[in-house]
């Protein structure tokens, strides 16, 4: 780079986390006073959740925490009497919760924007393709598969989130690039059959759009469909891609539109996790063993997206499973089959119970033997690393050495082609 | 290509195979199954021999769905029987999911109803499945090929679900069964009180559903001393009402009997063949 650019880079980065703070100190902030009775009212903003008994409604920054009887639903509106309890998340965000307030729903809310009707519709529809699961698979079974397939993870067994937990693998409830690559690639493969390459390409990427909606557009695949739509649009104007600039064009758009991203733990996971991907798998898969078939590739992209994100697992759940990436390589292979049966079972089912039943059936058996594997090594006691608390700063320390380990590792190679980097 | 559909048809094969041994592995043995489903605080009974399964309440969460999977084979998505004792939120609240996700053929229900969200839920989840329903009272004996069960309270009912609203206590409404199979007897009284227990025709009995989670007000010495059971089984979770109370496992250990708690063991499977009976 000449000294010019260098300058150009560095202002550029400056201006953008000016614009970032910008945007953050811009965030509404609530402020109610502490115990004291306050009726409020407003749209439930995410589909309710349940916690054993309970139920998990979110109006915006407001949570409430209720019995599960009668059930809400997004887009709903609401009147909440009740205490609120503040909690501080970090210093631009805090959050009130209310445990078993007096909930009114109200008859005469103000009318839905065209979006929010449109997502309203979309989880009717979620809901029922939900309900088709349930019916023919056992649990959790059932639940596992419409967390694959949906990224539903509301009704998880508790014993068997822990289990997901423990061994790592709870990314594959996780909506995110993975569920996305597989939706695009059914898509394209079954319409080329009808229509032109190009109008598959098309209708694949207006699938993905949906597809994204339809399991709730959180930050992992809000993130995925981005990137998807970035390197599309630079093959469709033949530029060459490079995953870390959108990835990095991506992260910046995401949190100039929502600063507040920035602290979801499903935004900085998918953004380390694929930042470890297009760093770190390159040069996993230059041994010999990362090129064993089925099991190989998916060995070094577990163990790549893992150096990413481990402080985080460690700093946030206390503990890190060491076999994560040789039980992910028998669990991944898997993925793209439970997503495409199970995309096929629910279309089948929509039409025609019995038929749907012969798919859940067939869908059964790789799911139970999921089940039976994360049950099984969820259960091995030295499976888990487990620790008590971890400081802030050994993150830091962690991503400074590995960022020099890997600026060591890649500046011979970006060297020879410099140029397609900036 | 060629490939691609080489690999399609080799998954397609593993698959059907694995799916028929699954099947042939998943056959169920001709033996009676009483279990006992860990919910927590809350009762959630399963009853079970052959294809045929009869479910006694369903918890006060989804727990029941587990319990249900862990012992009905995969293809089967049929309940014979789907049993509701009282209109309490800890016995009915998983029974709404066990409509939503398998084929109830015939409910037996306490018509006696509830001013709660839960029981609305209820409600409208049997009346939306037009599947029979029949109130049971004093002196019915319904039987499922060879299990048996002898409803011992309540004493007559009214006969549309929700036909009178109780606020506050409904246990004194819960229906109480007697379970036989050959020779092994079990006594599954709901949640009544001792007042309703001294008014039931008590007999000899190998197991007791300890009532109302070992709440103090049920389970007298009377009871015990008619039904003679060699183990007790409480279905208790957390709770902030002492369950189960101390006045219930001290009468219950002076008499000799065995206690299986679910918050301790989990779930408790009780096998018999009609005359034996074991613990599994």
């Amino acid at each position: 780079m000449k000294p010019a650019q260098k300058v150009l880079v560095v202002l550029t980065l400056f201006s953008i986390v000016i614009l970032y703070f910008f945007r953050l100190q811009s965030v509404s902030r609530l402020n109610l006073p502490a115990n004291k009775v306050i009726t409020l009212r407003g749209k439930v903003t995410e589909q309710p959740y349940l916690k054993g008994s309970y139920q998990i409604i979110s109006l915006g920054s407001i949570k409430v925490l209720t019995d599960r009887f009668p059930g809400y639903f997004y887009g709903d509106d609401l009147e909440v009497s009740g205490k609120f309890e503040k909690r501080v998340i970090n210093p631009f965000q805090t959050e009130y919760w209310a445990f078993f307030p007096t909930i009114r729903p109200l008859e005469e809310g103000k009318k839905l924007s065209f979006f929010s009707s449109f997502k309203r519709s979309l989880y009717f529809f979620r809901g029922r393709l939900e309900t088709a699961f349930a019916q023919v698979l056992p649990e959790p079974e059932a639940s596992l598969e419409m967390g694959i397939l949906l990224g539903v993870k509301k009704e998880i067994p508790e014993d068997f989130l822990n289990n997901l937990r423990k061994t790592g693998t709870l990314h594959i409830i996780v909506a995110s690039g993975y569920n996305l690559s597989v939706v695009a690639g059914f898509l394209v493969s079954t319409l080329v059959w009808f229509v032109s390459r190009r109008k598959a390409l098309l209708f694949a990427f207006l699938g993905i759009i949906f597809y994204t909606l339809l399991v709730g557009g959180e930050p992992p695949v809000v993130r995925a469909a981005m990137m998807a739509t970035i390197a599309y649009t630079a093959e469709f104007l033949g530029r060459p891609k490079s995953g870390l600039i959108g990835l990095f064009i991506t992260a910046l758009v995401m949190l100039i539109i929502s600063p507040l991203i920035l602290f979801d733990l499903g935004f900085q996971l998918s953004l380390l996790a694929t930042s470890g991907i297009l760093l770190v798998y390159p040069l996993l898969k230059e041994r010999r063993i990362f090129n064993w078939p089925v099991f190989g590739d998916n060995l070094a992209t577990t163990l790549a997206a893992q150096i990413g994100v481990l402080p985080l697992l460690l700093v946030n759940f206390g503990n890190f499973s060491w076999l994560s990436p040789l039980i992910n390589a028998l669990v991944l292979p898997l993925v793209p089959l439970l997503m495409n049966l199970g995309g096929v079972m629910v279309l089948f089912a929509l039409v025609s119970k019995p038929m749907a039943q012969v798919i859940g059936w067939v869908l059964w058996l790789p799911l139970t033997y999921l089940v039976k594997l994360i049950e099984f090594c969820g259960g091995l006691p030295w499976f888990n690393f487990q620790i008590k608390s971890l400081s802030f700063w050994w993150g830091i320390g962690y991503y400074l050495v590995l960022g020099i380990i890997l600026w060591l590792a890649w500046k011979r190679r970006w060297n020879l082609k410099e140029s397609r980097l900036f | 290509m060629e490939f691609k559909r080489v690999k399609i048809v080799l998954i397609g094969f593993v698959l059907v195979i694995g799916l028929l041994w699954a099947a042939i592995l998943r056959q169920p043995d001709e033996q009676l199954h009483l279990v006992f489903c860990d919910v927590g605080e809350g009762d959630a009974i399963l009853i079970y021999r052959g294809s045929i399964q009869i479910l006694i309440d369903g918890g006060p969460n989804q727990a029941v769905l587990t319990c249900l999977s862990r012992h009905l084979p995969f293809w089967d998505r049929e309940i014979e029987m789907m049993v509701a004792t009282h209109p309490d939120a800890d016995h009915i609240t998983g029974l709404i999911d066990v409509i939503e996700r398998y084929n109830v053929k015939q409910f037996v229900l306490n018509s006696v109803g509830k001013n709660s969200a839960v029981y609305q839920a209820f409600k409208e989840a049997v009346l939306a499945e037009k599947t029979p329903v029949y109130f049971p009272e004093e002196g019915d004996e319904i039987s499922l090929e060879s299990i048996k069960l002898a409803v011992l309270w309540p004493l007559s009912q009214e006969k549309v679900l929700g036909a009178t609203t109780i606020e506050g206590e409904v246990n004194e409404t819960s229906v109480a069964f007697h379970l036989s199979y050959g020779a092994f007897d079990a006594l599954l009284p709901g949640d009544i009180s001792s007042q309703v227990e001294s008014r039931l025709a008590l007999e000899d009995v190998e197991v007791l559903k300890v009532a109302h989670h070992g709440s103090k007000y049920s389970t007298s010495e009377l009871l015990l001393k008619e039904s003679l059971p060699e183990l007790a089984v409480i279905s208790v979770g957390k709770n902030s009402f002492g369950h189960p109370t101390k006045e219930v496992l001290e009468k219950l250990k002076k008499l000799g009997i065995e206690i299986m708690r679910t918050d301790e063991k989990g779930e408790i499977e009780i096998v018999s063949d009609g005359e034996k009976w074991e613990v599994r």
